[in-house]
């Protein structure tokens, strides 16, 4: 059977090999719309763990790094220090600020470091030595057209741009300063009445002794300082990820089951067609004694085949697209082989090309053998 | 030449409902990328629009509300409120951060209401009151129908419990719901005193919103004044620009999609109309 389904399909190469794109190309928006979703989470999650600590301190009730507050008392990193097992308690704050430029405005979360936290790589230029300087993303650099050395105002106060690095989340680029940098940045553009308004401490990130068991140091510290929640850097990170499941996951879920119901659509749409256009072929078929089922059988079979050749095809179409949408705009992350996701995306590829294969059957069913005996 | 191709379509007319439903079912997809997030950038100013001031004054350096910080001094409102052509002056502190109730969590904005600041507040009340006293919250009706949160029930904004009074109408977004709470309690959780985030500010009946704003700039140093229309577009344009790349992209996908998949399936038909001519 599997012959006739390879010959059917083979009739007219050019139609299989069109019919194939088109299908390709329904499964690689699905793949850049799950890889967008699976993108986000990943940015999101990585935020947390390039920090690199094991252990974080956040706000009491606070259990997000991204789009919260937190703000924790100046005398609390003492008091965690304290603690055994506890070497360094490394501060790190987190300022949102809406940055706006040439009419364009963009939301950025600027990190203020000091000793650890600050950006993961830096792809261009060089780290902060200095109070003036700030690290930008690189999506933020390519949409306003900066460059290392060129001027980054916030709020009337001027940074000098060193450094390029690649942290986004959220849609949102990041930006790493020093604590230098943030008091001047309050002090001089004077835009609050006092320094205890904004967040000076948002979280610390513990640097245990490496013979000291997590757990207990993280039980001891909420033992004896209350000022502060201790997570781990994987829990702060699933917590992110969960929030950004709950804002993503609706649109997404929706998008991609309009994926798959055009999916359905696409390959059943072309098989009706297919056979309506090779009716005659169906017609040989059954004078020649072939059984409905066995036709039927084709049909599913040359759907399946024609996913074998739609599903390469669509991998390279969605690496195609991630790799222009990444560079058209590096805020987005397209995570296109999510173990999890990607294989449940090709499992209802099968699924659509499977249902859609059902759609023509009635047509095969239908076929009147005689048709085959009449002339052209 | 227009008869044979109607003709031509119609010989077979499976294939032709076929392909235009799958052109048809293509172009959804476009437009409903498109409308999801349109959809949500008209709700995200929902409440900045819905209460609408003459003018918006905040942090010198701000220009908008959504994802925004902003800090000005007390004394900047009374001084505001003061000058002529000012009708009324009402200050909101404002709070974007998550809102935990049981295993649910989600982001919002959260104002905090001074005591007789209605004019702040809900504009629709769809069940329950407005809230009154410490530690209550009135919440958008569909978060509610959507994560089960009833009037009485209690949901965290950072470690402090708050108690659902009231459902309200038209403040919510699946990025951020706009939740009520009273001035004090968020004063608490931003652990601040003698600031506001934006005051909202009404002129005298007869006085040009865009007369004030200069009035204000000229009188009151480190602030930003600007229309309401100046402020909404900032924040609209804001939403909009967060998503309008990713859009322009799917879109420019899900029309390439569009233009592949009809162009195959009209390669198919036709191909077969000539197999079967």
């Amino acid at each position: 059977m599997f012959l006739l389904a390879w010959r059917q399909f083979m009739l007219d190469p050019l139609r299989s090999a069109l019919t194939a794109i088109a299908l390709g190309t329904v499964i690689a928006v699905i793949l850049i719309i799950v890889g967008f979703e699976q993108g986000q989470y990943h940015q999101l999650k990585q935020v947390v763990l390039n920090r690199e600590a094991s252990l974080i301190a956040t706000q009491p009730g606070v259990n997000n790094f991204i789009a919260v507050r937190s703000s924790l008392p100046q005398l609390s990193r003492m008091e965690v220090e304290n603690i055994d097992g506890v070497v360094n308690a490394h501060p790190l704050t987190a300022i949102p600020i809406i940055y706006s430029k040439d009419n364009m405005r963009t939301p950025v979360y600027v990190l203020v470091y000091d000793s650890k936290g600050g950006p993961s790589t830096i792809i261009e230029g060089q780290a902060i030595s200095d109070g003036r300087h700030i690290v930008i993303d690189y999506s933020l650099a390519k949409k306003y057209n900066l460059e290392i050395g060129d001027s980054f105002l916030v709020s009337d106060f001027e940074f000098r741009i060193v450094g390029l690095t690649q942290e986004s989340a959220f849609m949102m680029p990041f930006a790493f300063i020093n604590y230098d940098g943030m008091i001047d940045l309050f002090l001089e553009s004077e835009i609050a009445p006092d320094l205890s308004t904004f967040p000076l401490l948002s979280y610390m990130l513990l640097e245990l002794d490496p013979s000291a068991n997590s757990q207990v140091v993280m039980t001891q510290i909420e033992k004896h300082v209350s000022s502060v929640d201790i997570l781990t850097a994987e829990q702060l990170a699933q917590n992110d990820k969960n929030m950004g499941e709950v804002f993503y996951g609706p649109i997404i879920g929706l998008l991609v089951s309009v994926g798959y119901i055009i999916g359905i659509l696409v390959v059943g749409l072309i098989m009706y067609a297919d056979i309506r256009g090779r009716i005659k072929s169906f017609a040989v078929l059954k004078a020649l004694g072939f059984s409905n089922k066995k036709l039927i059988l084709a049909v599913f079979q040359q759907s399946l085949l024609l996913l074998a050749i739609a599903i390469p095809l669509s991998i390279v179409f969605s690496m195609g697209l991630s790799i222009f949408i990444e560079t058209v705009s590096p805020v987005y992350l397209i995570r296109l082989f999510d173990p999890v996701s990607f294989t449940q995306t090709l499992i209802s590829s099968v699924g659509f090309a499977i249902i859609g294969g059902l759609i023509p059957v009635r047509s095969v069913l239908g076929t009147d053998p005689m048709l085959a005996f009449q002339g052209e | 030449m227009f008869i044979w191709t109607w003709k031509t379509l119609f010989n077979q007319r499976g294939s032709l409902i076929g392909s235009t439903a799958g052109i048809a079912c293509t172009f959804i997809l476009v437009i409903f990328f498109d409308a999801v997030w349109r959809g949500e950038s008209v709700q995200i100013v929902s409440y900045p629009d819905h209460v609408k001031p003459d003018v918006w004054v905040m942090q010198k350096g701000v220009g908008n509300m959504h994802m925004a910080m902003s800090f000005i001094w007390d004394w900047k409102a009374d001084k505001i409120a003061g000058l002529p052509g000012v009708k009324r002056v009402t200050p909101i502190l404002y709070l974007n951060s998550a809102v935990t109730s049981g295993d649910l969590k989600m982001f919002a904005f959260i104002v905090g209401l001074l005591p007789d600041s209605q004019r702040a507040g809900p504009w629709e009340l769809r069940s329950g009151r407005h809230i009154k006293g410490p530690l209550e919250t009135v919440i958008p009706d569909v978060l509610a129908k959507i994560t089960g949160i009833n009037i009485g029930d209690r949901l965290r904004i950072a470690d402090t419990s708050f108690k659902v009074v009231g459902l309200s109408g038209g403040t919510y977004s699946s990025a951020n719901s706009v939740l009520f709470v009273t001035f004090s309690d968020l004063e608490k959780l931003l652990s601040s005193t003698g600031t506001y985030s934006y005051l909202l500010v009404d002129a005298e009946t007869g006085v040009d919103g865009s007369t004030l704003v200069k009035r204000i700039l000229n009188e009151v140093e480190k602030v930003n004044a600007l229309t309401h229309e100046e402020f909404i577009e900032n924040d609209y344009a804001l939403a909009k620009q967060m998503g309008v790349e990713i859009i322009t992209m799917m879109t420019a996908i899900c029309s390439l999609l569009a233009v592949l998949s009809p162009d195959c399936r009209f390669y198919v038909l036709f191909n077969g109309h000539e197999k079967a001519r």
